[in-house]
């Protein structure tokens, strides 16, 4: 009987050693999955400054597009919207909401998604929709629609990763970039050249 | 009387205009058009279209099989699996590409449904008022016992996929419908399949029991073996063609067609889905009868073969 005894005692031992070595496995790899207390700072720092964008464009005079048959209505106030945001932010530049201490913790956000297990799905779902990556980005212009192609879709797997957004805005990806874009008035806000890996 | 006067009107028009925009139609288009399901009462009925918005005539000739059909089937909406206007979208656009092609049924008080593709621009369209978008991105609306859920694929985003979640769990509805314009499954080259979009829909979709889903994007028609218990076509031509795109042979599709336009008829009526398929030239190149999933019946039938 004592012989089984301790072959069940080393059993017992080598499981719950090897219970260890996953459980710290799993929490180092979990650690590196999670942004760094000044990465976590800086996507704060971002929301703020998202909201208080949001909060300003419901201060403007523009209307709000609201449905009608009329096209040509849909699209003058989309424009009296981008010129009323324009007006407001005259000064605005690249950097603004993403300043550099965000865009390197977006930097390092999307890295680990795409270097994440799901990184392949990711990467296959920007390849599935006729990408489109506009080189022309400018902080309050048009988001380019270059002559009608596509604007690309935005893997639901990455939009899970990245910081949520007030509806009106988007995350929109162009190459390499990250745009943040505001949906109603088809104007980019700010974005981070070469976001992508 | 005054109705049905019209509807003759409609038909002696849709006919010769069919014959003027597809020559090669005109037999098809001289009969009256088949119908492979007998028509109910009280059924939800509608068509289906994908890939559309092209404004060219190929869009006009399924337009014109679209009248046709409804002077039969009087079918009372459409839904749209995306890209229902390509290229620019100034006021013009909007009307070569979508009210003239249908100009007939939009008079008829027939209502379209559009879900946004990768081509549309979703400011403009989720405000065009004959899109039915109330203003969203993604909305849900109830025929009957049927619900559908009309999703945003370019951007699923979190609030989404919780509004969804939402919507299916709380729905009462017999039958449940998703359309979307990036498939989830697809034995077409071109794109090929999200599975990105998929891992995040199919556990919701299994989990609250959608029955059916359609989706565009690649440019070919295909009823799919059903994945996980759930029927899904794919309607992504009628406008827009990739000829010969489908892989052959493949192990998912029950029938593909990719070598003409199409759009779909569908009916429910209690347990029971029919629908039919009809390419650009009048020719019917799917039908068949689906059963409501968890409901003791005959197993789906289809009288298609993939092309």
């Amino acid at each position: 009987m004592r012989p089984r005894t301790v072959q069940m005692h080393i059993n017992k031992r080598s499981v719950l050693f090897a219970t260890l070595i996953v459980l710290l496995c799993f929490s180092a790899s979990f650690m590196a999955q999670q942004p760094s207390a000044s990465d976590k700072k800086a996507l704060n720092d971002f929301s703020a400054k998202v909201k208080q964008y949001v909060a300003m464009e419901k201060t403007l005079p523009a209307d709000k597009l609201k449905p009608t048959t009329d096209v040509t209505v849909l699209a003058q106030q989309r424009v009296t919207l981008r010129e009323a945001l324009i007006a407001a932010r005259p000064n605005a530049k690249q950097g603004d909401l993403f300043t550099p201490a965000a865009a390197s913790a977006f930097r390092a956000l999307l890295a680990r998604t795409m270097s994440s297990p799901e990184g392949a799905k990711v990467r296959a779902s920007l390849a599935h929709a006729e990408p489109a990556a506009p080189s022309n980005l400018a902080v309050n212009g048009v988001y380019p629609d270059m002559g009608g192609q596509p604007i690309q879709s935005v893997p639901p797997t990455l939009l899970m990763n990245l910081p949520a957004l007030p509806k009106g805005l988007e995350f929109r990806v162009a190459g390499k970039a990250l745009a943040l874009r505001d949906a109603n008035a088809n104007m980019v806000v700010d974005f981070i050249p070469n976001a992508l890996p | 009387m005054i109705r049905n006067a019209r509807t003759l009107l409609l038909s002696l028009l849709v006919a010769a205009s069919s014959g003027i925009a597809e020559g090669q139609a005109s037999s098809a288009q001289s009969t009256a058009p088949e119908m492979r399901f007998a028509l109910k009462d009280n059924a939800v009925r509608w068509a289906v279209i994908g890939d559309n918005g092209t404004g060219e005539a190929p869009e006009q000739a399924v337009a014109n099989q679209m009248q046709r059909y409804w002077t039969v089937a009087h079918f009372d909406f459409v839904t749209m699996d995306g890209d229902n206007i390509y290229g620019g979208h100034r006021p013009s656009d909007f009307h070569n590409k979508f009210e003239q092609p249908y100009k007939t049924l939009l008079d008829e008080g027939v209502k379209f449904y559009a879900c946004l593709g990768n081509h549309d621009d979703a400011s403009l369209e989720e405000n065009y008022k004959p899109f039915n978008m109330g203003a969203n991105r993604y909305y849900t609306f109830r025929k009957g016992d049927v619900q559908f859920f009309v999703l945003d694929s370019n951007y699923m985003d979190p609030p989404q996929l919780a509004w969804l979640t939402d919507k299916l769990k709380t729905s009462d509805a017999g039958w449940k419908i998703a359309y979307f314009h990036h498939p989830l499954y697809t034995a077409a080259a071109f794109h090929g399949p999200d599975v990105d979009l998929r891992n995040q829909l199919m556990p919701l979709f299994q989990q609250y029991g959608v029955n059916v889903v359609w989706s565009g994007h690649e440019h070919v028609y295909e009823h799919l073996k059903p994945q996980n218990g759930i029927n899904f076509f794919l309607v992504g031509n009628s406008g827009e063609l990739r000829l010969n795109n489908l892989r052959k042979p493949n192990d998912l599709d029950i029938v593909g067609f990719d070598t003409d336009r199409t759009f779909m008829l569908v009916q429910i009526s209690g347990n029971q889905l029919d629908y039919q398929t009809i390419s650009a030239s009048g020719k019917i190149v799917d039908s068949g009868t689906l059963s409501r999933q968890g409901v003791a019946a005959k197993p789906a039938s289809s009288t298609g073969t993939t092309k």
